[in-house]
């Protein structure tokens, strides 16, 4: 089983990185910071006793997001690529400085979906393996707290249907995963006393068995499913007044 | 944030910070006092401090050498994980304390030990090296041939020398994941004793106590041994989701006749001594794994572990003294355990020694902070001493009195700069600097 997963080192792609590695799994590892990288590498070298192979690259570009591509599959057939590259700056860092607000809303949305896009023509032209995109159930509707990230995940939620209806009828798997909010780097600044985020070992579980049982979408932990359901169907007066 | 140790007492307001790589450590280490907390299983205050630094990102291993079972990983790697990884190979944590959820920082930090301490000494007994960040923020190598002193500082040293970000630990060889059980009933302390000190070639040994039995049946024992398995199943198992206490139960759940009670059940349940059976390794090394938060079992108020040892010499006396002290006083808990200590080793503050020891759970509470005050001084007469890992009471002459090496301790600490910048809420209130 050969893996390559852009922005490896985020938190949930590491849990799902480890789940296959003790199955054995190779990896292409993807990403901005060298070290980090390396450091992975190591660490599922010990897990899986297979090959890793390390590219830091720029993905804040096209060319960074093609080249990216290009190295995943160098190495031979991909039999899932993880999309899990991303970024979440507040929505006050946003609102201080546009080229922020900017830089979010194209990593988040365009270059994750010109990723995807990218993956899906090559799993085509060999009819099969996975892809997995990380979504967010920000994207299920605009809130005052973080309305820029949710409209990039919004849109690659669009883009990812597109290339789900593409994809019918061939061996191609095309997964979107909706994790609610989950305790990681990127949320770290959002932890604290307050309500438990939830556990990235058991998002990456559920990842992992969604490939494996060959879904098309996911939202986890499961209860987010009923409450993004809730989300979108209250009534404008109503979510108004609330906080989200 | 609210930060407490295991037996969430005390809890105090902490800044935690985190992050993923040893520079993130190193920057943290130069910004002010600090303390490396890894998944704050200690019991007391060890791991408290203003200023915490989240051990748990940086779990990650680094290189494995199945020649020599070496195996190199960051502080924040759990037993947990490396059990879960290393098992199916083949491969066993060369010390396991009660549960798998400890950091390799912590293991060394507290220079943990297990049922095998008679044979195997303590954890850090298995560690060929270290990785150190110092007061200043450089990260040293340190090993028993660089920097020594620093190593037996540091090994027991309860974080207090610097932050450990990776070691390389000697795992153990295993041809099966189960364990040959045998229990022997022991209606007395001194029959408990016995068949520890008799059995003292088998692999693991530890007994459970009946620590609010009386009179003829004071001491009253399940002696446990163990081997590892040679049945070859070394099989990944699915891994099923512990129990979990959802709430805090009322504290008058654990009173005199429920432990009573729950003792009493729990010993005759052993019909035939002895009792021999195979196990897998997660209840035999991990029993209250099973049951996530268990500590919740002890209310609001949390738990206090009294943990002791006392040398042989003067141990057969002692111990029944403070079994009567803790019998008489009411209280006392379903957890009580008795062990057989090896030799002590070269690190500072390093907890075993040759000896008995026993460790006691107790709900928190007045009567049961004065009894410690009462078993305290039988402890010191004995030549004996308590577990920092598990106190969050003792005071600092108790402690001075006890640990003959702190000198020795608080040289190397202030030789790297360590005092004033590693501290604990029980540094110092052991006065340590």
């Amino acid at each position: 089983m050969r893996v390559a997963i852009v922005g490896a080192t985020s938190d949930i792609a590491k849990c799902c990185a480890r789940q296959w590695a003790a199955r054995g799994a190779e990896f292409v590892l993807i990403g901005r910071n060298e070290s980090d990288l390396h450091a992975l590498a190591a660490d599922l070298r010990v897990r899986s006793q297979g090959r890793v192979d390390v590219h830091a690259l720029d993905l804040s570009t096209r060319e960074g997001i093609e080249a990216s591509v290009e190295l995943g599959f160098a190495s031979g057939p991909v039999d899932v690529a993880l999309l899990a590259f991303g970024s979440m700056p507040s929505q006050a860092e946003a609102d201080a400085d546009p080229a922020v607000a900017e830089s979010l809303l194209s990593l988040n949305g365009s270059m994750a979906l010109l990723a995807a896009h990218l993956v899906v023509l090559r799993l085509l032209e060999v009819n099969g393996g996975s892809l997995v995109v990380l979504g967010s159930v920000a994207g299920d509707r605009g809130r005052q707290s973080n309305y820029l990230y949710g409209a990039a995940k919004a849109m690659v939620a669009a883009g990812v249907a597109g290339l789900q209806h593409r994809v019918a009828g061939t061996n191609v798997q095309v997964l979107l995963v909706k994790p609610g909010p989950t305790a990681t780097k990127m949320t770290r600044h959002l932890q604290g006393d307050g309500p438990k985020l939830a556990d990235p070992e058991l998002v990456a579980a559920d990842i992992v068995a969604a490939v494996a049982g060959g879904r098309a979408m996911l939202y986890t932990p499961k209860r987010w499913r009923y409450i993004m359901a809730v989300v979108r169907s209250l009534p404008r007066s109503i979510f108004h007044r609330t906080k989200l | 944030m609210r930060i407490a140790g295991w037996g969430r007492y005390p809890v105090i307001d902490a800044e935690v910070i985190g992050g993923s790589r040893v520079s993130d450590i190193q920057r943290a280490v130069r910004a002010g006092p600090i303390l490396a907390r890894g998944l704050g299983r200690s019991y007391g205050d060890s791991s408290l401090a203003a200023r915490a630094l989240d051990m748990t990102s940086l779990d990650r291993f680094l290189e494995f050498d199945p020649a020599s079972g070496l195996l190199t990983c960051e502080a924040g790697v759990s037993l947990s994980e490396i059990l879960r990884v290393f098992v199916p190979r083949g491969w066993f944590p060369p010390v396991s304390p009660g549960t798998r959820y400890v950091t390799v920082g912590g293991a060394i930090a507290g220079d943990v030990h297990g049922k095998n301490h008679h044979k195997h000494g303590s954890f850090g007994d298995h560690v060929e090296r270290m990785s150190l960040v110092v007061a200043d923020g450089s990260l040293l190598e340190v090993s028993r041939s660089q920097h020594p002193e620093l190593f037996h500082a540091t090994c027991g040293g309860m974080g207090l020398t610097g932050v450990v970000v990776d070691a390389t630990i000697r795992l153990l060889p295993i041809e099966s994941r189960n364990v040959e059980e045998v229990v022997i009933k022991a209606p007395h302390l001194s029959a408990a004793l016995d068949g520890l000190e008799s059995n003292a070639d088998a692999t693991y040994s530890v007994a459970w106590l009946d620590c609010v039995a009386r009179g003829q049946h004071l001491g009253r024992s399940l002696v446990m041994l163990g081997e590892h398995a040679r049945d070859h199943d070394l099989r990944r198992r699915r891994v099923t989701r512990a129990a979990r206490v959802p709430i805090e139960v009322p504290g008058v759940a654990l009173n005199r006749g429920t432990v009573r009670a729950f003792n009493w059940l729990y010993y005759e349940r052993v019909r035939t001594s002895p009792t021999r059976h195979t196990v897998s390794f997660e209840p035999y090394f991990y029993p209250l794994d099973g049951v996530r938060d268990w500590n919740r079992l002890y209310g609001r108020r949390g738990l206090m572990q009294y943990q002791f040892v006392v040398p042989f010499a003067t141990g057969r006396e002692a111990l029944p003294e403070l079994l009567k002290e803790i019998s008489r006083s009411g209280l006392g808990s379903p957890l009580a355990v008795l062990k057989v200590f090896g030799p002590g080793n070269q690190n500072h503050l390093s907890f075993p020694d040759a000896g008995y020891t026993v460790a006691l759970d107790f709900q928190v509470s007045r009567r049961a902070l004065e009894l410690a005050d009462r078993l305290d001084p039988l402890v010191l007469d004995a030549g004996g001493r308590l577990y920092l890992s598990k106190d969050s009471r003792m005071s600092e002459d108790t402690f001075r009195a006890s640990y003959p090496r702190l000198e020795e301790f608080e040289r190397v600490r202030k030789e790297y700069g360590a005092q004033g910048v590693f501290m604990s809420a029980q540094s110092t209130r052991l006065g340590l600097a």
